[in-house]
């Protein structure tokens, strides 16, 4: 196994303790209030991951993660409202109309990079969201739509959040792990070579896109069943803003940077709440600090002690 | 039927005529050298050819086949791959994981890209700095990455843009040294330079552009010591 | 005489957006960069002129220079501490500029918005008017003496700001590092010192349209969310850096919002400039009246 491999390898490792961790905290936590929290924090999670895939491991910073979060919230939301459907049908097609969706803008955003490309994003996210908000009569608009649960218990729902976060994060792995891996990154490092040297620059994107937008969907699905209220606030640019705080606070480009990052900071910021509304302060702060002088973010902090002590 | 057909290539940015008319073929095994001086098209033309840019007229072909205007990532699959002036790696990766990059892409199945590649880094000397990103590798170990990156998968034929330009002359050594065992071995080339003591040395036949048009294709001998070659670099008709 | 109405105030608006959208135009000339906090510079004016107008009590016609030089401020801090990295070689993204400057400049926004709402609380404020007029007719058409007074100081700042781009020796040395940063370092232009000036310039302008608008628009920690966007569409349609094409992009959304809330849709009035932006970046990446991006 060479050194990279051995990195990635170590990553998901680490995830998959902390996941681990995760799954056991119920037996010493039985707060409604505080699980709740941890459920949330896996909706980012999976938003925080699946943007890695695409900012992080593919270099599209693309501004409309929380954008197909409201899309899958509100593709199985509608079908259930006004159809019936039945959220274990609803929920694929969620996963299914997002990565459409999502792969549809990857092939519009084909050429573009940096700001353009945030820039066509942030748009295309504003107009979804705007549109969504003024359509009353089909999605209720602002006032959001009521939604069926998916179980009476909240640890069912935490269990299965979590068992979604593990398959994604290690459906990742073998990903990165991949030849697919090494391609997204070489696009990601110069699409120009990448390209000289045989890799389907067209293709590799468009997937990374697809895969981002089906598991932002994914959770925006799932959340939608958690809250069992959808509205158009969950595609707000200020989720994506927290998600974007998330990844680069945890360290952007790493498999458990995302994860970590996310559980971080809306637990904290649930926490900080008490004490008066600092959090966000606190965050973009540490989003700058880590942008401008350490892009590895925590994980790399993390590395760097490891490495001394066992040096 | 030869290996590259270039002929009556033409291709104009807004009123300038970067390349004119050009046509020349090369052979199975050939290890050609493409000379002029600064403007006289020689990367456009490079460029055009490995699909980073269409051709306004003429045709490219690959053993026989069009390529001109196909993508870039379609013609390296065909077998024709090329290194860039100014050096291009993914930084953010391993040496390593540049070259399995290369083979990959190429179709190589994970066990070959790993044996190839470090066959590889041995021949060029980097395995020392395998599991370094190859940004952090000195211009020349880039340089020299990106050459083995052409190699992974033997090529039809191997483009090489001023492979040689500010290189420390051991790796100018090491990559010369390559070069000869590989033509030896019947790989084909086109070596662009500035370099004439290497042009020399390495390649029997040498094309030489000036303004964009073919003004000398021999063996390189005669090619150094055409008057028309001459006047070109010394100035009568620049670029 | 509804369509001159229209049209109209489809132009008073476009001038406050060319107002805000010309310095991140200039920005974008320089430093190829979109400034994500934009908005931001927006709200602080606007805060600073209702406060420095009302608590402070200056009154609104000292307040406006006041908010001008908090924009300044905060402008010249953004370039100082978070952009300067990009051009002076170190950031540790690397070749990664443009993706470091999104998410800077986006943590940028979200730190300014969050402090304002700590510090000053969350509800909006309105600020005062600068002159006492009511409505007004002004030919054809009904304004009120706000808005007339506001449009001319916007004018006029505009018009400054186009004589000082074009005549002055910092407007001709910002012009050359536009066209050309290493040309320009080689022709011993201070190349950071026109970026710092671009970036204070942008920030002021943009505290000025917030101070203007206050009595209009109230002050609010995310009041400059809508601002920034129009001014993304304006600097995209105008063409990614050419200041007299962003201000008549400026014009032309203005007048087209104006129109289309009528005449199109009152609740998609806000998407209009979206899909005109996305569409421009699809297909005519240069906009109406810039220069085809160069690749490397």
């Amino acid at each position: 196994m060479n050194r990279s491999q051995h990195r990635i390898t170590t990553e998901f490792w680490w995830s998959l303790a902390f996941l681990a961790a995760i799954a056991l905290v119920p037996l010493a936590v039985s707060n409604p209030y505080w699980l709740g929290v941890l459920i949330v924090s896996m909706y980012f999670a999976l938003l925080a991951v699946g943007w890695n895939l695409l900012a992080g491991y593919t270099g599209q910073f693309s501004l409309a993660p929380a954008c197909f979060a409201m899309i899958g919230a509100y593709t199985t939301g509608l079908l259930a409202y006004h159809l019936k459907v039945a959220p274990w049908l609803g929920i694929p097609a969620a996963i299914f109309v997002a990565a459409v969706i999502g792969m549809t803008l990857g092939r519009i955003v084909m050429r573009l990079r940096g700001p353009y490309l945030a820039l066509t994003t942030l748009s295309f996210a504003e107009i979804m969201r705007l549109v969504i908000g003024n359509s009353y009569e089909f999605t209720r608009g602002d006032l959001g739509l009521n939604v069926p649960g998916l179980f009476e218990a909240r640890l069912a729902y935490y269990y299965l959040f979590l068992a979604v976060l593990v398959a994604v994060q290690a459906g990742l792995y073998v990903l990165m792990r991949s030849k697919a891996g090494l391609y997204l990154q070489a696009i990601r490092d110069d699409e120009v070579a990448a390209a000289s040297r045989g890799v389907d620059v067209v293709f590799w994107k468009t997937a990374a896109f697809t895969l981002s937008a089906a598991a932002s969907g994914l959770a925006g699905a799932l959340y939608g069943h958690f809250s069992q209220l959808v509205s158009p606030e969950l595609g707000l640019l200020l989720q994506t803003g927290l998600v974007i705080c998330m990844v680069v606070i945890g360290g952007i480009g790493s498999l458990i940077g995302p994860l970590v990052g996310a559980f971080l900071v809306y637990v904290s910021s649930e926490m900080l709440r008490e004490v008066g509304g600092i959090q966000l302060i606190v965050f973009s702060l540490l989003v700058i600090i880590f942008a401008r002088f350490f892009r590895e973010g925590l994980w790399g902090l993390a590395k760097r002690v490891l490495q001394r002590r066992t040096a | 039927m030869s290996c590259l057909a270039i002929a009556g290539v033409s291709k104009s940015f807004g009123g300038l005529r970067a390349v004119d008319g050009v046509s020349f073929a090369i052979d199975d095994g050939e290890l050609v050298g493409l000379i002029g001086p600064n403007g006289s098209g020689k990367t456009t033309l490079l460029n055009i050819a490995s699909g980073h840019q269409p051709p306004d007229t003429g045709s490219v072909l690959l053993d026989g086949k069009p390529i001109h205007g196909l993508k870039p990532e379609r013609i390296a699959q065909a077998g024709l791959l090329r290194m860039f002036q100014l050096t291009r790696v993914f930084r953010r990766m391993s040496a390593l994981d540049n070259l399995l990059t290369a083979g990959r892409a190429l179709g190589l199945a994970h066990a070959q890209a790993a044996a190839r590649a470090g066959q590889l880094l041995e021949e060029l000397a980097l395995e020392r700095v395998r599991d370094l990103d190859a940004g952090q590798l000195s211009g020349g170990q880039q340089k020299l990455l990106e050459f083995g990156c052409c190699f992974m998968v033997p090529p039809r034929i191997a483009l090489l843009d001023e492979p040689f330009a500010a290189v420390h002359p051991a790796m100018k050594e090491i990559m010369a040294g390559y070069v000869r065992a590989r033509h030896a071995a019947g790989q084909t080339f086109l070596i662009v330079s500035h370099d004439m003591p290497v042009i020399v040395e390495l390649c029997p036949r040498t094309v030489c552009m000036n303004a964009g048009a073919v003004i000398a294709d021999e063996a390189t001998r005669a090619v150094l010591s055409d008057p028309v070659v001459i006047e070109a670099y010394l100035g009568g008709e620049a670029a | 005489m509804l369509n001159v109405d229209l049209l109209i105030n489809g132009l008073i608006i476009g001038l406050f957006y060319a107002l805000m959208a010309v310095g991140l135009t200039l920005i974008f000339g320089i430093l190829r960069v979109i400034n994500f906090a934009h908005g931001e510079f927006y709200m602080v004016g606007a805060y600073t002129y209702t406060f420095a107008a009302l608590k402070l009590g200056t009154g609104p016609w000292f307040a406006l220079p006041l908010a001008f030089a908090a924009g300044a401020l905060v402008g010249w801090l953004a370039e100082r501490t978070l952009m300067r990295p990009l051009y002076t070689g170190y950031t540790s993204w690397g070749l990664m500029r443009d993706e470091y400057s999104v998410v800077v400049t986006f943590a940028l926004s979200l730190l300014l918005i969050n402090l304002v709402d700590k510090v000053v609380g969350p509800y909006s404020q309105r600020g005062p008017a600068l002159v006492d007029i009511p409505r007004m007719a002004l030919g054809p058409i009904m304004l009120s003496g706000q808005k007339l007074v506001a449009t001319a100081v916007a004018a006029a700042m505009i018009a400054g700001l186009a004589l000082f781009i074009r005549y002055s020796s910092w407007g001709r040395q910002i012009r050359a590092v536009a066209q050309n940063r290493l040309g320009a370092s080689l022709a011993g232009i201070d190349t950071t010192r026109a970026s710092s000036l671009v970036f204070t310039l942008s920030g002021a302008l943009a505290a000025l349209s917030g101070a203007l608008l206050a009595p209009i628009i109230n002050a609010s920690p995310d009041v400059g969310a809508f601002p920034a966007i129009k001014s993304y569409v304006i600097v995209v349609l105008g063409g990614m850096g050419s200041m007299p094409g962003s201000v008549v992009a400026s014009l032309m959304l203005g007048v087209l919002e104006s129109f289309g809330a009528v005449y199109i849709s009152y609740d998609y009035r806000d998407t209009f400039g979206l899909v005109i932006l996305m569409l421009v970046l699809i297909f005519r990446p240069q906009g109406l009246f810039g220069e085809k991006g160069r690749e490397v």
